[in-house]
């Protein structure tokens, strides 16, 4: 009887065959995709970066790879890619993509088809970096080669790891956040944008990596601000910053402010910023508070700061000029594009989610837009640095 | 039997068959003709001179009927330091003779005088070369029976310490002790292993391994279920947890019963060492286990099928090793496994003279070339290396080859179905492993069926003071390890 069942057992591995079998070697690893659109054929040009082609320089070593961009046309996704397909010896394999560019063409005509193709793919992994092309087709990105990184798409994504620790522009936002906030009501989507700096052309060659200085490389730049599915624009870099500060997706932000003639600098570290709403007689009205601990990294005027009314002097400059960074950001998401990308909605869907019923259709345009938005910022500005004055003080 | 001297010593002439080795030669004593003999190839030269010159030649009265009794009491005052016996039986003499015993036939008596003239013939107690270990006693068994017992009897000085003997093989005549201690150990399970040993009917028993295919008859498991070893410290480490010990003469490895899963997880080293140490060494050795068990199958699970499961760097990397390999994963693997284990082989079975060049070749061709070759990736060169040195942290030969066994298993599951396969081969390996049982203890005891008591020498090992009883899944008796004079202090 035992071995009647175990023999059983291993009679339904059997039957199961190898589904889904693929040996290493027959499989094209795609770590990027780039999305055009041709506007005179109605098409999608989808740019597939396969990582695992095998290095034609001789003295290269074992495990280092080249990459081969590999385009196709299509009406959808599914076309274009298949249209790669018949391009590629390999079976294309999107379960490592890192990254998927959008050129601005196709974010303004909207990606929720794009966006549907990826969640319905089983193989995709759902925790790719989402990017919108400023200026550039996403192809043109997809070529530049970086000295500092093997895989360009490795390159990017590294970098927007990177940078979301100590820039406070960029917003690390991967594929499933983008689509949650594209699906749930209340708040709009954001996406960080790259651009290229340097010689297109000549950054796609791999003799271009041989100069010290590289020829090209890509920059990541500022937040693509979306109304659904839909590219609006682009904010600026202080507008970024402010918009990051309010949605708490800063880490560590610099603060410029004047003093006499020249410039302090304090660095801001995880400040976080609280969103209270309230609903007086259908007024809405909507408080920020960001607190955060800060100290101060440049200094450039001649102050005493040993003196505690210069401290709390300084502090309320930083402070104003904390506050006038969200507002930038406040004042375009408002004004600009009428778009709730701060999740204003969502805390009023919370706290009054009847009010927030009655006018979600029109959120955006009536409501959100005329919103008073109170701002204030606490600081609170622990350490000097290694130096108790500014450097002129101490040497005298 | 004849009276007759000459005829007796024609006719053990003619049954022994003329060997070379036959010794006799026929005295006079007195009125009496005597006639002894021994086998030249088994008794030392030094033992017979010395009792010739002690006893026989001396000059003695002797009754004329009791001839022969006289004689062996007189030997039996001479000769204090052999065994003397007097034998009844004329059919035994043939043993007593290959046991190096020295015969004497007086004419006109039935009864023989045996005296044990047995010369040295086994290696003195040397360092075990099997299991080594750093610190801890040295010696290990030979092949002298009566040196494996003296071996453990001076290690447990209890009166309660037995060593029941039996006689197995039709032909070798092979003494076993089935040892153990009497106040611990589990008497039912004593009587079940005599009662085995006595119902095998064989012609020989040259090693102990000969009876352990008997005495774990459900050979469908290929899991060992006694542990064999040459150690006398793990033996008596044993014996004091209740196990029953079988010493096979002629054998330097020792039997050791019931044997469970965590018992090949051992050493006998961890009782010397710091139990921190002891633990961390043991749950190492757990990881290997399973390292040495999974680790190709699921290479080719998920290189092959579950190619998402790899981070992205790796996977570009693994891919560009395998872009100029010819064959499919798993036979990759398979290969390079199945020439692993003949290098194994060979690498046992050869003279130590020509083992650099196995292993100049082994690592030269297999590693390199075969690499260079494009033949095999250098990631599946990795892989089996990994392996086989997670394996090697095994002593126990059978578990070892069971361990090969069961990692082709899996390695079979994950060529057909990936990691489901190797979900389901998991199942079908940890069931057979807690069907089993080795004379009622379940087999993957302490751990399923769970104890923490018994636990507290299993995966890890507590401080000697806190290991106050031994594992209830060996003994029910007498339970206490640790006295309460310990607490006073």
């Amino acid at each position: 009887m035992k071995t009647k069942l175990l023999l059983l057992c291993c009679i339904t591995f059997l039957l199961c065959g190898c589904w889904n079998y693929n040996e290493l070697n027959q499989i094209a690893i795609v770590t990027a995709l780039g999305i055009d659109s041709d506007e005179e054929s109605n098409t999608y040009k989808v740019s597939a970066m396969i990582s695992n082609a095998h290095s034609t320089q001789s003295n290269t070593k074992e495990g280092q790879s080249q990459t081969v961009i590999i385009e196709g046309k299509g009406h959808t996704i599914s076309e274009a890619l298949n249209d790669i397909d018949l391009q590629s010896p390999k079976q294309i394999y999107l379960s490592s993509l890192n990254v998927i560019i959008f050129s601005e063409d196709v974010a303004k005509n909207g990606v929720n088809k794009i966006a549907d193709f990826l969640m319905r793919e089983p193989e995709s992994r759902k925790k790719f970096y989402l990017l919108v092309t400023q200026d550039e087709k996403a192809s043109d990105v997809l070529q530049i080669l970086s000295p500092l990184e093997a895989l360009p798409s490795q390159n990017i994504a590294s970098n927007i790891i990177e940078a979301t620790n100590y820039q406070a522009m960029i917003a690390d936002i991967n594929y499933s956040d983008f689509i949650r906030t594209l699906i749930e009501p209340g708040k709009q989507p954001i996406l960080s944008s790259i651009k290229i700096s340097g010689d297109k052309k000549d950054g796609s060659k791999y003799n271009s990596l041989e100069q010290s200085k590289p020829v090209a490389s890509i920059k990541l730049s500022n937040l693509a601000i979306f109304k659904e599915d839909v590219l609006q624009g682009f904010a600026d870099k202080t507008e970024s910053e402010g918009i990051n500060l309010i949605s708490n997706e800063t880490k560590r932000i610099t603060i410029e402010a004047k003093c006499d003639n020249d410039y302090m600098v304090a660095e801001l570290n995880h400040p976080n910023n609280t969103i209270t709403v309230s609903l007086n007689d259908n007024e809405p009205t909507v408080k920020m508070t960001l607190t955060s601990k800060g100290n101060i990294t440049e200094m450039g005027c001649n102050l005493d700061l040993r003196d505690p009314k210069t401290i709390d002097d300084i502090t309320k400059r930083f402070e104003k000029n904390t506050a006038d960074i969200m507002n930038a950001g406040i004042k375009m998401a408002q004004k600009k594009y009428k778009s709730d990308i701060l999740g204003i909605g969502r805390k009023f869907q919370k706290s009054y989610p009847k009010y927030f019923q009655e006018h979600q259709k029109n959120w955006d345009d009536e409501i959100f837009s005329k919103l008073k938005i109170q701002v204030s910022v606490d600081l609170d500005l622990e350490t000097k640095g290694s130096l108790e004055q500014s450097i002129r003080k101490e040497e005298s | 039997m004849h009276s007759n001297v000459e005829q007796i010593l024609k006719k053990i002439k003619n049954e022994v068959g003329h060997s070379s080795d036959f010794f006799s030669r026929i005295l006079t004593l007195g009125n009496k003709k005597i006639l002894y003999c021994f086998f030249e190839s088994v008794s030392s030269d030094d033992k017979i001179s010395n009792f010739f010159m002690k006893g026989i030649t001396s000059d003695i009265r002797y009754q004329e009927d009791t001839f022969v009794e006289d004689l062996f009491f007189h030997l039996k005052n001479t000769i204090i330091n052999s065994k003397l016996t007097l034998i009844e039986k004329p059919e035994d003499i043939y043993y007593y003779l290959s046991c190096g015993f020295t015969c004497i036939f007086v004419e006109g008596y039935q009864k023989i005088i045996a005296i044990e003239t047995k010369a040295i013939l086994d290696r003195s107690v040397s360092e075990s070369s099997s299991e080594a270990i750093i610190r801890g006693p040295k010696d290990s068994f030979t092949e002298n029976y009566m040196v494996n017992l003296g071996l453990v009897r001076k290690r447990i000085k209890d009166k309660q310490l037995r060593m029941d003997e039996i006689k197995l093989g039709k032909r070798t005549q092979t003494k076993i002790a089935v040892s153990y201690i009497k106040d611990i150990a589990n008497l039912d399970h004593v009587k079940m292993i005599l009662k085995k040993l006595n119902s095998i009917d064989i012609d020989g028993v040259i090693d102990s391994s000969y009876l352990s295919e008997f005495l774990s008859p459900n050979q469908h498991s290929s899991f060992p279920k006694l542990i064999s070893t040459e150690r006398p410290d793990l033996v008596c480490q044993s014996l004091l947890n209740g196990k029953i010990c079988i010493m096979v003469e002629n054998t330097p490895y020792v039997l050791i019963l019931p044997a469970l899963l965590v018992d090949f997880l051992h050493s006998p080293e961890d009782n010397y060492q710091k139990p921190s140490n002891v633990s961390f060494t043991r749950i190492l050795r757990m990881t290997a286990f399973l390292i040495t068990l999974l680790t190709p199958a699921i290479y080719i699970a998920v290189t092959t099928f579950n190619q998402e499961m790899i981070p992205d760097r790796l996977l570009i990397s693994l891919a560009i090793q395998r872009e100029s390999v010819p064959f499919p994963t798993a036979f990759e693997v398979l290969i390079l496994m199945i020439i692993f284990e003949m290098l194994r082989e060979s690498d046992i079975r050869i003279p130590k003279i020509t083992g650099t060049a196995i292993s100049v070749v082994g690592a030269l061709v297999l590693g390199d070339a075969a690499v260079n070759a494009g033949i095999i990736s250098p990631i599946v060169v990795i892989i089996i290396a990994i392996t086989s040195i997670c394996g090697l942290l095994f002593t126990d030969v059978d578990f070892v080859n069971s361990l090969r066994f069961w990692r082709i298993f899996f390695v079979f599951c994950a060529t057909i179905m990936g990691i489901v396969g190797i979900v389901a081969g998991g199942i079908i390996f940890i069931t057979k492993l807690a069907s089993l049982e080795c004379m009622g203890t379940p087999y993957l005891a302490p751990l399923s069926p769970f104890n923490i008591k018994a636990n507290k020498d299993a995966i890890i090992r507590v401080p000697r003071n806190k290991l106050k009883t031994r594992s209830i899944f060996l003994t029910q008796k007498n339970n206490t390890r640790l006295g309460v004079k310990h607490h006073e202090n």
